[in-house]
């Protein structure tokens, strides 16, 4: 077990690392695929971000109308003259 | 004596229906400055002079023969190397499709070519159409026209340079996350991402299929028109394109804003902009006053939902597209393209597939809130100067280099995720002495809303007309 003490950053970075870790693992399992170079384990792991964002939007947002068509949505919006 | 490059696409085309140009003389004139401008800028991947030639020499013969003539007769043109013509090159910017030859034609092309335009060449751009930067690893980067060292945007890098630097009249680009708009605004040239579903992407090489979208780039709103009007409507080799009557477009372009509510979006679009950006765009605005329209500022609805959702549909539709090769030939994608590719694969399908069900509800919400009050939204199209390709280049630049490079197509990509329309004119220039650009948004299927308001700006202003220094003796 890591001692992550006081510091937050470093708890973070630890985390990340965990992150990037399990990221890697899975598209190797799902895919067969191994991270390619650097900027791909940086990016990849920035997808913890978008677990945050998409945590950030559960629950805020409700719509009156739920998974639908996009396309009937792209004609109903259009101008009313039209 | 009229440089014939340096017609607009409309003038070019009635030069050759009225006979006071051939369509030899509009090639020839376009090539000496492709001779003059390309070795700087490699705006090119390939290009066929030998069968230019020959097409223009066949739609001279039909004019003299008093032939039936379509609206762009004898028009030379090339477009971004990712739309397929049956028997010649589609490299797709890639080494992967280097020798790709196929075997159909997009029907895009099919139109420009029924309407009597002719193609000479296939333009550089990102591999795979997947930068906002124009590098290119396998065919050099593009360069801008107006500083060789910046970026000229991307992904349709080629078109907007060569329009640019007056070697092609106009060209077709792709737009998934801002490709035409990005090197519209970069290069100083008009370009215009339709409605998601106006054009047909039969025959395009897919990046997203959710968020891709065919359109032009040209000198001016009325050559977008004109060009616009040749390709939109219904094939029924893509059905999803949609089945709705295409405007005339031209006829739209009367000057007249009276009443034309136009919102300067607030919310995240200025997030972290440049000043002078911002002071560009503002300006743009009161032109925009001047010819009628009702200017306000617009906070808008949702930006959080559409930056989560549609990050997630672009990267899991790229990363399944690519799969295949980035599994048997990792080695012959860029380091950033293959970086960029990798995190889709671990995102979950519930994930993708949330993104996607939510697509309507969040465009349907979207549109009640902020079409109520305006009928286009303005932003720059780069909220930033125009960077460097050096302080953009991945492959070679520190970690956090994804961070500049990803800012470049900020304020484009929520447009790709809601499926609007939207276009970039120039505005101005930053300090740098690189281009500014005006992004304007409407509703679904209001490209004709947008082609008018980005005409009656170019009739108040000569950012469009002006002449990139690669072009100086």
């Amino acid at each position: 077990m890591v001692d992550l003490g006081p510091d937050a950053s470093r708890r973070d970075a630890v985390r990340k690392g965990d992150f990037l870790a399990a990221t890697e693992a899975a598209v190797a399992r799902w895919h067969g695929i191994p991270a390619p170079n650097a900027p791909a384990r940086r990016m990849a792991a920035e997808l913890a971000a978008l677990i945050e964002a998409f945590d950030a939007l559960r629950g805020a947002l409700v719509f009156e109308d739920e998974p639908s068509c996009f396309e009937a949505a792209l004609r109903e919006t259009m101008e009313p003259s039209r | 004596m009229t440089d014939l490059a340096a017609l607009s696409l409309a003038e070019a085309a009635a030069a050759v229906r009225t006979g006071a140009a051939t369509a030899l003389a509009l090639l020839e004139a376009c090539r000496a400055n492709r001779d003059r401008a390309n070795p700087k800028l490699n705006a090119t991947i390939w290009h066929d002079d030998a069968g230019a030639e020959a097409a223009a020499r066949a739609a001279d013969a039909a004019v003299a023969a008093k032939a039936p003539l379509g609206k762009l007769h004898g028009v030379p043109l090339a477009h971004k190397d990712m739309y397929y013509q049956a028997g010649r090159p589609c490299t797709c910017g890639s080494l992967i499709r280097k020798d790709f030859v196929p075997a159909v034609t997009a029907t895009a092309i099919e139109r420009l070519h029924a309407a009597g335009a002719t193609v000479w060449g296939g333009l550089n751009m990102a591999e795979f159409a997947q930068n906002p930067t124009g590098h290119n690893r396998h065919y050099g980067d593009c360069h801008n026209p107006w500083s060789l060292a910046y970026i000229p945007g991307g992904s349709s890098s080629g078109s907007g340079a060569s329009v640019a630097a007056r070697f092609n009249y106009a060209a077709l680009g792709s737009d998934t996350g801002g490709s035409i708009r990005l090197p519209a605004s970069a290069c100083g040239v008009t370009g215009i991402k339709p409605t998601q579903t106006r054009v047909s992407r039969y025959g395009a090489m897919p990046l997203s299929f959710s968020h891709d979208n065919v359109g032009p780039l040209a000198r001016t709103a009325r050559d977008c028109a004109l060009l616009l009007g040749v390709i939109a409507g219904h094939d029924p080799k893509d059905p999803t394109s949609a089945d709705l009557p295409v405007p005339d477009y031209e006829a739209a372009l009367t000057g007249d804003l009276r009443g034309v509510r136009i919102g300067l979006a607030e919310t995240y679009f200025l997030d972290g902009a440049d000043p002078p950006v911002v002071a560009a765009a503002e300006q743009a605005l009161r032109v925009l006053a001047g010819r009628g329209a009702i200017v306000s500022r617009i906070r808008l609805p949702l930006m959080d939902a559409v930056a989560a959702y549609g990050g997630v549909v672009s990267r899991v539709e790229a990363s399944a597209i690519h799969a295949q090769w980035l599994r048997e030939r990792p080695g012959d994608y860029a380091t950033h393209l293959s970086g960029r590719l990798y995190p889709g694969l671990a995102i979950p399908a519930t994930y993708y597939i949330e993104s996607l069900s939510r697509r309507g509800p969040v465009l349907r919400a979207f549109a009640r809130e902020v079409f109520a009050n305006v009928d286009l939204i303005a932003s720059p199209t780069i909220r930033t100067m125009l960077p460097s390709l050096a302080e953009t280049d991945i492959d070679h630049g520190p970690p956090g280099t994804e961070t500049r490079f990803m800012a470049v197509s900020a304020n484009t990509r929520p447009f790709n995720y809601l499926g609007l329309p939207a276009i970039s004119i120039p505005c101005g220039f930053d300090p740098d002495g690189l281009p500014i650009g005006l992004q304007l948004a409407a509703r679904p299927f209001a490209e004709a809303r947008l082609l008018a308001a980005a005409d009656a700006y170019q009739r108040d202003t000569d950012w469009h007309t002006r002449l990139p220094p690669v072009l100086a003796p």
